[in-house]
């Protein structure tokens, strides 16, 4: 611990959260080790905690021989406020020791608005931001995460980057750097070599020419750096490392449970979805397997609550056999199964009932879009009597609970498509209505509306926002169209999305907004605590960028897009295709279904994807 | 069924692991480690715990107490091994034991108070603070549930002296628990309000025992 941590300690909120000490968490003798690396999460220890990528890769790296990889996490802003006032710099939380003083400081990128307190975590560690204030002593900083799918705005400040899957690349990219470091080679020297691991890339090494109307105009690869960058894989989740002993917060955080990751990649191809197109190809675990680990991180860990965790789990072709093999320990073991994601079937609901056997959760439901024309747009295939259909069935079972999740602002919207919304929120009640068992108790129907946000990789990349104006049209439009008591309307302010939306899309113009909006005091931002546009509006103003340039503007199909050279194996082609199959509204079949042929198969040894 | 009494201590970066996350972290170290122990009934069911004291957050102590119902015969060697393999770092399980006694006989609680003078504390220091923490009355405002009352803690401090251990000024003291109980950071609160030259910079917290009304060791 750093002198004169213990007394602000017991001055701020939660302490818990910045002593680690938890049961689970690796410690290891600093003789015993030569790399220390710090695994940092830009977002408070609830949050990072509830990560299950940071437990997985925590894991990976304790497991190598003479390496330490220990945790870091954004503190409150109490916490920054008393560790700046009393010189405490942010520390790993095993060791105590501040991050200026570890090899490699690794970040996490789960969302845009994390980027802030990416900066903030650097220099309250001790370490200069820019990349290139930092000398041979500095640690090298890296990072990864699905936001490392487009990571342009941040290659001021990140020296590599690690694309797709971190369990493999990670501890090449460490062995190459004890190597390095061994034979006393230079970081730079280090970095040409590393962009030799396939799945690196390194920022520096590729220079870009911008045309006279701020669209790109080339990229050139330096050093023999590859021109295609491919993200990693995992061929076998059967065999790769799974965190089944795990660490256990001693202080609530937002999933205080275990998560077993059923299978990656989606077989929907929702085309807004970043996740659906950045994870493929489809590749799932065994439900043997599933079941050993889950029982065996339950007795490692004293949680009494298994969730599962996948981007679609009725997909999985396993799930009886694993909701069965499952529910038979759990039952007599007082362990609660939760099955969030599921689709609106039969079987989802009958099983829904089954595992649900005393209290009644709430039913969510992501139609996305309120029409079937625009549902075919998204290529979401998730329709109006599915919904109804479970509602029906889980009213007569005595659910009395439903949450519809909506977006506003998706390509092709018409008002029609917000009065659609409302329809399906009407037709809910109406539901329940005819197929309540016990009305006396009411419903609750919950319309949740966000404001989309195109992402990079997937069919909508090259589509426009829409307007922060638009979006609040929208908004207030769709409130007037619920009428019905019963139906709580909820609908998210367009500022976080808006600026989301310049950051998913952004090139490395944006890093010197990004240093001038935190020097204005950005952090947090994904907390409405901190979140401020107008910070963030003065510092594109400062620096001379229009951010309606990443956000709104419709982008050319022949345009060099910021993210073109980092590949998630979806061909480009097969990203246009889809977007001209959404503009002429019809649907593309799910992988199961029939192969539309994303090339992402190419991806596993034998290309032959097992959707 | 077996209402047993362990005995445990915490200490360390487990000092700021506060009550209610205690309780939660001892439910899961329970099942972690294999004991049988009653559960609560409802949708949730964790085992069934009883803490005599609550200990305030940043404090340490080695006197804890959990209470538990055993249900199996597990002997307490094996228990507390368990145990002790499944709690996180600074909480250390000591002893278990049957037939507790009943937690109202709890009279008064033993705290080593260390306090921090940034600028040093002399031998004047340490006698001006006996001098002042053995005057009677020492009258402050005491918040409560149901609201602020004057309170007279001198009433409430069984025995206290302070001595100087290093550079610190250590206040060694017994303070009355139960149904009337006071709690130690009254005292620096006192010293602040009648003495502030004598306000110390920092304090830490710690609680060596619980003793009955005769003053005897409370297990």
């Amino acid at each position: 611990m750093q002198k004169g941590l213990e007394r602000i300690l017991s001055k701020v909120q939660k302490p818990a959260r910045y002593t680690g000490g938890e049961y689970g968490a690796t410690m290891k003798n600093k003789e015993d080790v030569d790399t220390r690396i710090a695994f940092c999460f830009p977002d408070i220890y609830e949050i990072g905690m509830s990560h299950l990528g940071l437990r997985i890769l925590y894991g990976v790296l304790n497991n190598i021989d003479g390496v330490w990889c220990e945790r870091s996490f954004a503190p409150w802003s109490d916490m920054e406020d008393e560790m700046r006032k009393n010189g405490i710099k942010l520390y790993g939380m095993e060791s105590g020791d501040p991050l200026c003083n570890f090899n490699i400081v690794a970040f996490t990128l789960q969302y845009e608005m994390c980027y802030s307190a990416v900066l903030n975590m650097l220099d309250l560690g001790g370490i200069a931001v820019r990349a290139e204030d930092r000398g041979e002593d500095a640690p090298l900083v890296i990072a990864g995460g699905p936001c490392a799918y487009n990571p342009e705005p941040l290659c001021d400040f990140v020296d590599l980057f690690s694309i797709g899957e971190g369990e493999e690349h990670l501890p090449e990219i460490v062995d190459l750097y004890r190597r390095f470091r061994a034979e006393g080679k230079t970081k730079k020297e280090f970095l040409i070599a590393a962009a030799q691991i396939p799945g690196t890339y390194v920022p520096s090494l590729y220079e870009f020419r911008y045309k006279e109307d701020g669209t790109i105009e080339s990229m050139t690869a330096l050093n023999d750096a590859p021109e295609k960058i491919t993200k990693r894989i995992i061929q076998d989740l059967d065999s790769v490392y799974y965190p089944t002993k795990m660490i256990v917060p001693s202080t609530e955080v937002v999933h205080d449970r275990v998560v077993l990751e059923v299978f990656r990649g989606c077989i929907r191809g929702c085309r807004f979805c970043q996740a659906g197109y950045a994870y493929r190809p489809v590749r799932a675990k065994k439900a043997s397997t599933l079941i050993e680990q889950g029982i065996a991180m339950c007795e490692n860990s004293g949680y009494e609550e298994i969730s599962l965790a996948s981007l679609s789990t009725s997909d999985y072709k396993e799930l009886p056999e694993l909701a069965d093999g499952l529910l038979d320990w759990c039952e007599p073991h007082k362990t609660s199964l939760q099955l969030p994601s599921l689709r609106a079937d039969n079987f989802s609901v009958e099983l829904m009932q089954r595992i649900q056997k005393v209290r009644k959760s709430g039913l969510t439901f992501a139609p996305e879009a309120g029409t079937v024309r625009l549902r075919a747009v998204i290529n979401k295939n998730l329709q109006e009597e599915d919904v109804l259909n479970a509602c029906k069935v889980a009213f007569e079972g005595g659910w009395s609970n439903v949450k519809l999740y909506f977006m506003i602002g998706l390509p092709t919207e018409r008002d029609e498509d917000l009065e659609g919304i409302a329809d399906i929120a009407h037709n809910v009640l109406h539901t329940w209505r005819q197929y309540a068992k016990n009305k006396n108790r009411g419903v609750k129907i919950t319309v949740s509306a966000s404001c989309f946000v195109p992402k990079p990789g997937t069919p909508f990349q090259w589509f426009g926002q829409n307007t922060r104006e638009e979006f609040r049209r929208k908004a207030l439009y769709l409130r007037e169209k619920i009428t019905a008591k019963a139906v709580t309307y909820n609908w998210h302010e367009p500022d976080t999305s808006y600026l989301e939306a310049v950051f998913a899309r952004g090139d490395r113009r944006l890093g010197k907004v990004i240093e001038a909006a935190w020097k204005k005091g950005a952090r947090l931002d994904g907390w409405g605590d901190f979140f401020s546009l107008e910070t963030w509006i003065d510092a594109f103003r400062e620096c001379d960028v229009d951010p309606d340039f990443y956000a709104l503007r419709d982008r050319a199909l022949d345009e060099i897009l910021p993210w073109d050279h980092i590949s998630t194996g979806v061909d480009k082609r097969h990203l246009i295709k889809e977007w001209e199959t959404a503009l002429s509204e019809a649907v593309s079949p799910d992988c199961r279904v029939k192969c539309t042929g994303c090339g992402a198969n190419k991806l596993l040894c034998g290309g032959v994807c097992d959707a | 069924m077996r209402k047993m009494r362990l005995l445990f201590k915490k200490e360390g970066r487990a000092a700021y692991i506060s009550h209610l996350d205690t309780m939660r972290t001892l439910q899961r170290a329970i099942a972690r480690a294999g004991i049988s122990a009653k559960h609560t009934e409802g949708f949730n069911p964790h085992a069934y715990i009883a803490i005599a004291l609550p200990l305030s957050l940043g404090y340490t102590s080695e006197c804890e107490m959990m209470d538990f119902v055993q249900t199996d015969n597990m002997p307490a060697f094996d228990l507390i091994a368990r145990l002790n393999r499944a709690l996180p770092e600074g909480i250390v399980a000591l002893s278990v034991y049957e037939e507790g006694r009943k937690v109202r006989e709890i009279a008064s609680v033993h705290y080593v108070l260390t306090l921090e003078y940034d600028n040093g504390a002399d031998e004047g220091v340490v006698s001006a603070l006996n001098e002042f923490l053995s005057s009677k009355p020492i009258v402050i405002m005491k918040k409560s549930k149901r609201g602020e009352k004057e309170v007279d803690i001198s009433e409430l401090i069984r025995s206290i002296n302070a001595y100087k251990k290093e550079e610190n000024v250590i206040i060694d003291a017994v303070l009355a628990a139960g149904n009337e109980s006071l709690n130690p950071e009254l005292l620096i609160r006192a010293i602040d309000k009648f003495r502030p030259e004598l306000t110390p910079d920092f304090v830490k917290y710690h609680r060596v025992q619980v003793l009955d009304n005769e003053g005897k060791k409370f297990i």
